[in-house]
């Protein structure tokens, strides 16, 4: 144990101050729980309930105000006696043994011992590349959003949003209130596949609501959603000026003389989510492979817990469930392990435990709207770069699975992919989808990268038990003032 | 199931498998490669990417040498950059206590043929400025080593044996060799089953388990190493590092990353290849004690591995069974010597002689050793506190120290021969632990005077335990006139305390200064050999002091060595 290290002690840890760990702190402590709620964010809420973090309180524009307000009113939960807040605080770690959570934040390490740990890590963005995709001015569809839910900031003027799922036409709607132009929706599935779906959530009234409402504000904004239609090219040298559109077949080949050009400075993708699973698969919870989404996900039993007695996992790092589910999971495992520790709450479990169900069900099908089949891949010519750390393009990886690579890991000697900056979580799952494509494998059969700490990049500082003494000289003085810029957390 | 058939079958897709396949097909065979996961996925793959000829066990140090000279043309062989960088190797000394016993050790290499030097601190800030003055006492420096990508290094090797018409098969996990009467094999795996002359078994961690399914036992224990690396940053380190007090081993990859790592010191077989908090805490610690300002940088990723140690810290290379070859138990640092062995093992399978550098790697050399308890580690400062390794006296040279070689004894042909202290003064580094151990052993205390052993500096790099070494014919007992001594049937001569009056007539005598007055006791002392286990052979963690069986020769030579070293001196 490193004597810098500071070890504390709660009762219930929950990693991930989003919808569900919001919903599972508030929950366990008011059943009576010591509750500790760690984010690595400024703020609680998530993603998606991103708070604004401007000087000034503003009222942000139409759906982006409504939901900022409705992420407020949740938050305030929070402010209850029995939860302590630590933000600004990156959960690196977990040991394997006694699963103590390996704390860094505000320039301190600390270990937390807890006797119950929720991991309501939320999930990552997927991507798929095309030409051009490493340009600036192209982001996920999040990533705008959350420009404009924490900054109020537009990223761009002029929108062009394409992938696949209900999100497109969300982020959208988004832009077209905060004032941005929108070219173009393009779907990857075809409006018969994407209707069907969307019918299979019959019963979800809220969320069959919201999806009518924004096709009927995209409609009367004159935005087309073009369906079967996929980004092929971002134009421009040096930033996005332009990109260029293709409809597809129904067996994914392009169909010849179908392109568009569009003039715009911002293109937003996404192809739904990708489970944060590192913490749990640290700790030695089982995976499974969920097919409805096609991600690895951390196995639960009916009281969300993990193969590993005493850790739960909620929301979208058990699978991608979407808010709903996030925020039912949170107040269930929130009062199963406040009751596991002896306390007593007056919430009803039977109702909630009904509610979960019906809301996990429906996902079942949710996840059909953000499947793509991996013959997409075919779409991305040899020369598009898939690792960006590590500059590795499609055709070398397509080459290397030819010379018979069927894991990621099979990958990483021959082109260092995923040993770059993001360690694998931007090109892992489109690496993935290649494998699958190219070598014609059974999807559940590739593994994601394996999970180590510490999960995200971490200063060495935060284990190292050497200070530094005034006046000496660093590696900088010796390299001549060579810095690197690096962002303090 | 389908069917193949090959000239020889490589098992293995490391450093060793690829380079004996790439070799293999340079003369023309019909390989096939089997691979239980991906193409390095093992401890190639996770390896620390020295390429080093120093601080390494003697027996492979002429192995190493020719490796390094086949590494300086290996880029162009292989036809891409491998990233080889000869820029040298430090071993840095941090702890004034380790200083002489790496002098020694540089020595040692030395007289192997190595071009090895000693560097003071300074010195080595001068080449390494990225380093904390503060911290380095000093190192060993072999100009002529250095590192490469070993991701790079496998690449290679794979491209040219695939090129030469290698056939590969991945994820093909062997679960059973079966001989053939034509005295070829065949290689079965749940989906192939492979049919060729000879084999050879580069199998690295999973080598112990396939050779038990053969009928093998094989001296061989997996130890799991555990490597980190860091943001690209701007160039810092050219050279190879390693630490004399610890695993830690560290480098600056070619794209920026500092790579850095090293062993877990346990006992117990090592299974899996996770990574974990203690080894991580201890290393980051470590390394940034001795790095400036290395504490802002950001760890980005662990891994481990698992490589197979022997107890003498070389690997084995041998046939195991006509046209069954192996070549494994490289203990974590098989990588630098990987090319070279597979350039040999092809020799090998080519002519069926066994080429002559490959002559110290057979595995009867562990004929006898299988019993001692030994640990996987080639930690310095493991050695020095786990007693076990310590077997000085039982007359097998058991190789505690990998960092530390034992000398060479010299047998004793009579097996009657009394056991006695025997003294290797090339090896004494001055530490006198032999003189705090045997104090403690006699008077409970550590005590300046009254000492049985003495440890004397002659001159500033030779080192001497002066002690009796109950020599025959025993001076002192004759020439004491108060009947103050007594010898017993094993020739072992004591002091009777009651008797003695100290009148110091038998230290005249005596021909190695062995007896020595005490002052507090007032009578001589002397060593009666701790009723046959002496401290001093316990404590002396480089086998300076044996007890063993010793001939008269013995004797003679350690009276030679005090009458030139020390004449003055011991006849006070």
């Amino acid at each position: 144990m490193n004597a810098k290290t500071t070890l504390k002690q709660t009762e219930i840890a929950i990693v991930g101050a989003g919808p569900a760990g919001v919903s599972a702190a508030i929950t366990a402590a008011q059943a009576g729980a010591k509750v500790t709620l760690i984010d690595e964010n400024a703020n609680p809420g998530g993603q998606y309930f991103k708070q604004p973090t401007l000087d000034q309180p503003t009222q942000l524009p139409g759906n982006l105000g409504t939901n900022a307000d409705k992420g407020a009113e949740l938050i305030s939960g929070l402010e209850h006696p029995g939860i302590e807040l630590l933000t600004n605080t990156m959960v690196w770690g977990i040991s394997e043994e006694d699963h103590h959570l390996k704390l860094y934040g505000r320039g301190e390490s600390e270990s937390l011992k807890a006797d119950r740990i929720i991991f309501a890590s939320g999930a990552y963005e997927r991507l798929m590349p095309f030409q051009g995709w490493t340009l600036p001015g192209v982001m996920t569809a999040g990533g705008a959003q959350l420009m404009m839910k924490s900054q109020g900031i537009l990223p761009g003027q002029k929108f062009l949003v394409a992938g696949t799922g209900p999100l497109l036409q969300l982020a959208a709607v988004q832009l077209l209130e905060a004032g941005g132009e929108v070219e173009a929706i393009l779907e990857l599935q075809s409006k018969k596949e994407f209707l069907l779906n969307a019918t299979k959530l019959w019963g979800q009234w809220d969320k069959l609501g919201q999806g009518l409402a924004n096709q009927k504000k995209l409609k009367a904004s004159g935005v087309p959603i073009k369906y079967r239609h996929v980004i092929t090219r971002a134009l421009g040298d040096r930033e996005v000026e332009g990109a260029v559109s293709s409809k597809i077949d129904s067996r994914g080949r392009i169909c010849p003389r179908s392109e568009d050009v569009y003039e715009l400075d911002t293109i937003c993708i996404s192809y739904g989510f990708l489970p944060a699973t590192e913490l749990p698969t640290i700790a030695g919870c089982e995976q499974f492979y969920d097919p409805a989404f096609g991600t690895y996900a951390t196995k639960t039993n009916s009281d969300l817990e993990t193969t590993v007695e005493g850790l739960f996992a909620i929301g979208e790092c058990r699978g991608i469930g979407g808010v709903s589910v996030a925020l039912i999971e949170g107040q269930l495992a929130g009062l199963i392990a406040a009751q596991q520790l002896g306390y007593d709450a007056d919430q009803d479990e039977t109702a909630l435990r009904k509610q979960h169900s019906k809301a996990r069900k429906s996902i079942e099908n949710l996840g059909r709207l953000f499947s793509f089949d991996p013959g997409i891949c075919d779409l991305v010519p040899d020369d598009v770069p898939i690792c960006r750390c590590e500059g590795v393009t499609a055709g070398e990886v397509r080459e290397s699975i030819r010379r018979g690579a069927s894991q990621l890991n099979h990958l990483k000697p021959w082109h260092r992919t995923g040993m770059g900056r993001c360690q694998g979580r931007m090109c892992g799952p489109i690496l993935q989808k290649f494998i699958i494509h190219e070598a014609g494998l059974e999807p559940s059969t590739v593994e994601p990268f394996t999970a180590r700490m510490p999960i995200k990049p971490l200063p060495m500082k935060a284990v190292a038990d050497y200070t530094t003494e005034g006046g000496e000289t660093t590696w900088e003085d010796h390299v001549g003032g060579y810095g690197v810029a690096r962002t303090e957390l | 199931m389908t069917h193949y058939q090959a000239d020889a079958v490589v098992v293995g897709g490391g450093i060793v498998g690829c380079a004996t396949a790439y070799q293999l097909t340079q003369s023309g065979m019909d390989v096939i490669l089997l691979e239980r996961a991906g193409i390095g996925s093992g401890a190639t793959g996770r390896s620390g990417g020295g390429v080093r000829q120093s601080a390494r066990v003697s027996g492979e140090i002429p192995l190493a040498i020719e490796s390094v000279n086949l590494f300086q043309g290996l880029s162009d062989e292989l036809g891409i950059d491998i990233d080889y960088t000869q820029s040298g190797n430090l071993r840095l000394v941090e702890m004034y206590d380790h200083r002489r016993p790496m002098q020694v050790d540089i020595s040692r290499q030395q007289s192997h043929g190595l071009d090895v030097q000693w560097l003071e601190g300074a010195d080595v800030i001068e080449i390494a400025p990225a380093l904390r003055r503060q911290e380095i006492i000093g190192a060993s420096y072999c100009p002529e080593d250095g590192h490469c990508d070993p991701f790079k290094l496998i690449t290679g090797y794979f491209n040219r044996a695939t090129q030469n018409g290698v056939r590969t098969l991945l994820n093909s996990d062997v679960h059973s060799i079966e001989r053939n009467d034509d005295g070829g094999s065949t290689v079965k795996t749940q989906q192939h089953s492979v049919k060729a002359g000879s084999i050879i078994l580069a199998t690295g961690s999973g080598t112990q388990e396939l050779c038990l399914k053969i009928g093998y036992d094989l001296p061989l224990v997996n130890a799991r190493y555990e490597s980190m690396i860091t943001e690209p940053l701007p160039p810092l380190l050219r050279q190879m590092f390693g630490v004399a007090s610890s695993d830690l081993f560290f480098r600056q990859t070619q794209n920026g990353g500092i790579h850095f790592g090293g062993g877990i010191i346990d006992e117990e077989e090592q299974e899996d290849v996770r990574t974990t908090q203690d080894n991580l805490e201890m290393a980051v610690s470590h390394i940034t004690r001795l790095v400036s300002n290395l504490e802002n940088a950001n760890l980005l990723r662990t891994w481990g591995g698992l490589d197979p140690s022997t107890p003498d810290g070389m690997p084995i290379i041998d046939m195991l069974d006509e046209n069954v070859f192996v070549a494994s138990g490289f203990c974590g640092h098989g990588l630098a010597t990987g090319p070279i062995v597979g350039h040999y093992l092809a020799q090998w399978v080519i002519d069926g002689n066994k080429p002559q550098p490959l002559a110290g790697f057979n595995r009867n050399r562990f004929d006898g050793w299988l019993q001692t308890k030994w640990t996987p580690s080639g930690s310095f400062e493991a050695a020095l506190a786990t007693q076990d390794t310590q077997v000085a006296g039982k007359s097998v040279a058991v190789e505690g120290v990998p960092f530390m070689t034992p000398p060479d004894f010299e047998q004793c042909d009579d097996e009657g021969a009394p056991h006695r202290l025997v003294v290797s003064p090339e090896m004494c580094t001055g530490c006198r632990m032999c003189e705090v151990a045997c104090s403690i052993h006699h008077t409970q205390s550590v005590s300046q005077t009254d000492l049985r052993i003495q440890v004397v500096y002659p001159s500033d790099d030779f080192f001497l335990p002066i002690m009796c070494i109950h020599c025959e014919p025993v001076f002192c007992l004759q020439a004491c006139t108060h009947k103050a001594m007594e010898q017993d049937e094993q020739g072992i001569v004591r002091v009777i305390d009651n008797k003695c009056v100290g009148c110091m007539d038998c230290v005249k005598a005596c021909p190695t200064g062995g007896v020595t007055f005490a002052i507090s006791r007032a009578t001589v002392v002397k060593c009666d050999l701790c009723d046959g286990d002496p401290a001093c052979t316990r404590y002396c963690p480089t086998m300076a002091i044996t007890y063993r069986q010793a001939d008269p020769a013995c004797a003679t030579k350690y009276k030679q060595l005090i009458d030139v070293h020390l004449k003055d001196r011991v006849t006070r």
